[in-house]
């Protein structure tokens, strides 16, 4: 993983894929910690970024699931 | 039985040939890549020719290519040297990318096949770069000077009329070598005084033909400079971190932009005014 300026590249040497990661989908890959679960972090990035809810949930369902695609990270 | 060596980073071949007829194409193919190697060469093309006078590619023994086209031995012969280079190269990044110069300051191109980078690198060869490959660049590690696979300009057929237009005069010229794919032109045909030289990069631009689109030019950030650049590396597994960390090294180096053209309007203006001001 590498981090440059506020993006995050990464890299998984089990598939070769390299996988690039804007500003607004490194807040959400940097809160999938492993303590989180997936409401937990809509909810607090709700918090963080008040407005359209609905909107900002479904953003963050699909960055998740692009990640969990990828092999970046598992859902629960 | 003449030998010729080839040697790009680390990686070393011989080319033995047998007759003056193939001994030619062979230096007319590799005029422009080393003939000292670091390393002793780790595989042996041979080129022969059969009873029948049907030419015989061989890798270690190995048939790779048998038939009575020269041209389509010329094709393998390329092939299969750089593959075979490529292979075992690990000392420095591999990308296949076209590269050229442009008063000193080198611009590489990376892009996967039919992006329009031999075409590309032709139009600005004829417009005063210096054209060093079409196909592979090398960067050794910790270093951006580029040592370039330097081949004749590869060309598609679907390019011939562009071609053809840059050629001029020369478009019939005998040292074009005429594929069952591609043409194989050497580049100074298309510009007389192009020199091979190994520039460090200054830049670098992702180049993507579309005749449906619009000319843009996109700066990339450096994290996405790392993602394209992963898509070019061709010795990832020979490399610590399957090259990771080094290409995302150069990444953040080198400044790099997404360059989509339906024609060449505005291409060379944009390229030259980024490479002046860099």
């Amino acid at each position: 993983m590498e981090e440059l300026d506020d993006e995050v590249l990464l890299y998984n040497p089990t598939n070769n894929k390299t996988l690039y990661i804007n500003k607004s989908a490194s807040v959400i890959w940097q809160l999938c910690n492993g303590e989180q679960t997936t409401e937990e972090i809509i909810s607090m990035i709700q918090d963080a970024y008040p407005g359209n809810d609905d909107d900002l949930r479904q953003d963050i369902l699909d960055t998740l699931k692009n990640l969990a695609d990828n092999d970046v990270v598992s859902l629960s | 039985m003449p030998a010729r060596i080839l040697s790009f980073g680390d990686s070393t071949i011989e080319i033995v040939t047998h007759s003056d007829e193939t001994s030619d194409l062979v230096d007319m193919l590799f005029k422009g890549v080393p003939d000292k190697g670091i390393n002793p060469p780790h595989a042996r093309l041979e080129i022969s020719q059969d009873r029948d006078d049907d030419y015989r590619l061989t890798r270690d023994e190995k048939q790779i290519y048998k038939g009575d086209s020269l041209a389509a031995l010329a094709n393998s012969l390329m092939d299969t040297s750089i593959y075979n280079l490529a292979d075992k190269c690990s000392s420095g990044l591999l990308f296949h990318a076209a590269c050229l110069s442009w008063k000193g300051k080198g611009v590489i191109l990376p892009a996967q096949s039919g992006h329009g980078k031999t075409t590309l690198s032709a139009w600005l060869l004829s417009n005063g770069f210096d054209y060093l490959t079409d196909e592979l660049v090398y960067l050794p590690l910790d270093s951006r000077q580029a040592m370039c696979f330097g081949r004749p300009l590869n060309v598609k057929y679907g390019a011939r009329e562009i071609i053809d237009g840059l050629l001029g005069d020369n478009k019939d010229d005998d040292s074009i070598v005429a594929g069952p794919i591609a043409m194989l032109v050497p580049p100074q045909l298309v510009r007389a005084d192009n020199k091979t030289v190994e520039p460090e990069v200054n830049m670098v631009f992702f180049p993507h033909y579309r005749a449906d689109t619009e000319f843009s030019l996109e700066k990339l950030s450096a994290a996405q400079t790392g993602m394209a650049l992963m898509s070019c590396l061709v010795n990832a597994r020979n490399l610590a971190g399957d090259g990771f960390p080094a290409t995302v090294s150069l990444a953040r180096k080198v400044p790099a932009y997404q360059l989509t053209y339906p024609d060449f309007d505005g291409v060379l203006g944009t390229i030259t005014g980024l490479l002046d001001e860099h």
